[in-house]
């Protein structure tokens, strides 16, 4: 669904003073206005439970320590952040995997787990608050996007990434998942490796960048979508044409999609254009290229000038990370769960193909 | 459910003619227009990036204008007017006209070529935000301009102008010449147009 952000966006274009090519020539360039970045959300509600919810530590770190942890430690076991969620399916084919409805059907009485339903005057993927205030014993501004934060990336909430939720840190970093029963006891763990962080692809407000490469076919998009992020493509056999329309593949894969998976789920995708204006007003000026402007890190925190404007958003009533063991086979790709669906250390695997089709005709 | 794109970002034209004579304005026309599918083709060239790198080619920068409108025309499939006026002279009448009126090509569809075809431009002074999401452009057809019109199959009962459209400039960033496609079509009833009075057109595209 195109929202109204889109329209501003085309209005602009058609306004745009063609003067301002003897101020500089990049004021001028198509790439001003065209998609930028991606963003994933879930319900609001949801930001209150699955790994978001702290009192799951007490159930990991007894099962570890005997003990529990205080609030100001949020799942750090063994010295280790740890994104900590309970399953509470753990049965059948979801041993090693996370299932949200089942949380969602444990907490019935208390969580509305719908997203918020879609409408062409949103300027945010969720309306309602999603401010995690289970985690609200931080004394920093948590943040309330609409959408999945990256605190891994803003230094004020960083101590608390594996609670806010949703991406992984890097490889390097060598930070943990942990699956738990509901009774505290250890299903499943490992380390998570997040692409986007990996690769520096997401800013801290959770915006994903898309590939500045152009003219990609559906078979050239497994190459880039690895390190370089969402890309736009054609693909004549999808009837995906330059005359009609464009379509931007993104993938959340490995310790994305297993953080991404623990944290409840996708069920909003959202698209963005710069939001020039507010970018000018900052005194950013064009060109507007990703490793100048958005790539730069300060301390543990990218230098991140860019501001989007959401333009398109869609939106599910089913969970888009959904997902089960298959069984283990010698084959790792039959293999399921959260370690083997999603290979959340390895840098080696991907996670769900998700094509967002846009159609101008 | 399907939605057409100009459906899912309720896009909307508008177009008034005002008839100009002795200091007076005259109210001749006031209907909505029809989004021609050109302006898909012009959007999905620039998200896609197969495109112009240059924004200023996806602006609508000129318009023709035509003397045998229809409404079978007033379809978002239509790419092309019933009969524009067919040279700068018709465009100018003579040499005080305040028209720009040149000659490109205009695109079609991607199995046909793209013919010349004679514009004329829309001064960005004429392009005006009247909103977050409205833009309206004025067309002033001066009393030295389009007179005294007349085509063959009409000798000498002179012929009105019926028809107008919008073009963007150049989507695919031609270098050897533009070429460019149709952004909304309207057809509307007969003006006969003499150097008695001018012509005020203004078009006014909204998204959402």
């Amino acid at each position: 669904m195109f929202v109204d952000g889109f329209g501003e966006i085309l209005t602009d274009i058609l306004t745009v003073n063609p003067a301002l090519s003897s101020v500089d020539t990049h004021f001028l360039d198509a790439s001003n206005y065209t998609f930028q970045a991606v963003t994933f959300g879930k319900d609001a509600a949801g930001f209150n439970f699955h790994a978001h919810d702290p009192s799951t530590i007490d159930y990991a770190d007894f099962d570890i320590h005997g003990s529990t942890s205080s609030a100001s430690s949020f799942n750090v076991i063994d010295g280790v952040k740890s994104v900590v969620a309970i399953n509470y399916k753990n049965s059948g084919n979801y041993v090693s995997s996370y299932v949200p409805s089942s949380t969602q059907a444990r907490f019935i009485n208390t969580y509305n787990s719908l997203a918020g339903y879609p409408s062409p005057y949103h300027t945010r993927l969720e309306q309602s608050s999603t401010r995690s205030t289970v985690a609200s014993s931080f004394s920093s501004t948590l943040p309330d996007l609409g959408h999945y934060p990256n605190p891994y990336l803003d230094i004020t909430v960083s101590s608390a990434w594996n609670v806010l939720g949703g991406f992984a840190p890097p490889s390097g970093e060598a930070q943990n998942y942990i699956l738990c029963r509901p009774d505290g006891t250890h299903i499943t763990s490992g380390i998570l490796s997040g692409v986007f962080n990996e690769y520096k692809l997401a800013d801290k407000e959770g915006h994903v960048r898309i590939s500045p490469v152009s003219g990609l076919a559906r078979s050239d998009i497994n190459k880039i979508l690895f390190k370089d992020g969402p890309v736009i493509f054609s693909s004549t056999a999808d009837h995906i044409l330059p005359i009609s329309s464009t379509a931007i593949a993104v993938v959340p894969q490995m310790g994305d999609a297993v953080t991404l998976s623990m944290f409840g789920g996708v069920s909003h995708l959202g698209v963005y254009c710069f939001d020039m204006k507010a970018m000018l007003a900052a005194g950013v000026q064009p060109p507007y290229s990703w490793n100048a402007i958005n790539n730069v890190r300060v301390g543990n925190e990218l230098n991140n000038n860019r501001k989007y404007k959401l333009v398109s958003k869609v939106t599910f009533w089913d969970n888009l990370m959904i997902l089960s063991d298959k069984g283990f086979t010698s084959d790792p790709k039959h293999m399921g769960g959260l370690e083997e669906g999603y290979n959340m250390g390895s840098l080696s695997n991907g996670g769900p193909t998700f094509i967002l089709k846009f159609n101008f005709l | 459910m399907y939605k057409s794109f100009v459906d899912q970002v309720n896009m909307q034209g508008h177009l008034t003619i005002h008839k100009i004579a002795n200091g007076e304005e005259e109210l001749v026309y006031d209907e909505d227009n029809v989004i021609t599918s050109g302006f898909g083709f012009n959007l999905s060239q620039l998200y896609s990036r197969a495109g112009s790198i240059d924004i200023l080619d996806y602006q609508i920068d000129r318009f023709q204008l035509g003397v045998s409108g229809n409404v079978s025309r007033q379809v978002s499939g239509n790419f092309e007017l019933g009969d524009p006026l067919s040279s700068v002279g018709e465009y100018t009448t003579n040499g005080d006209s305040n028209l720009h009126a040149f000659q490109e090509k205009i695109y079609k569809n991607k199995l046909s070529t793209s013919p010349d075809a004679i514009f004329c431009k829309i001064p960005y002074s004429k392009v005006t935000r009247i909103g977050e999401r409205s833009v309206r452009y004025t067309i002033f057809i001066d009393e030295d301009s389009c007179n005294d019109l007349e085509r063959q199959q009409e000798p000498d009962q002179g012929t009105s102008l019926n028809e107008i459209a919008l073009f963007t400039r150049n989507p695919t960033g031609n270098e050897d010449y533009e070429i460019s496609p149709m952004a909304a079509y309207r057809y509307f009833s007969d003006i006969r147009k003499t150097a008695d009075f001018g012509l005020v057109f203004r078009w006014t595209i909204t998204f959402g």
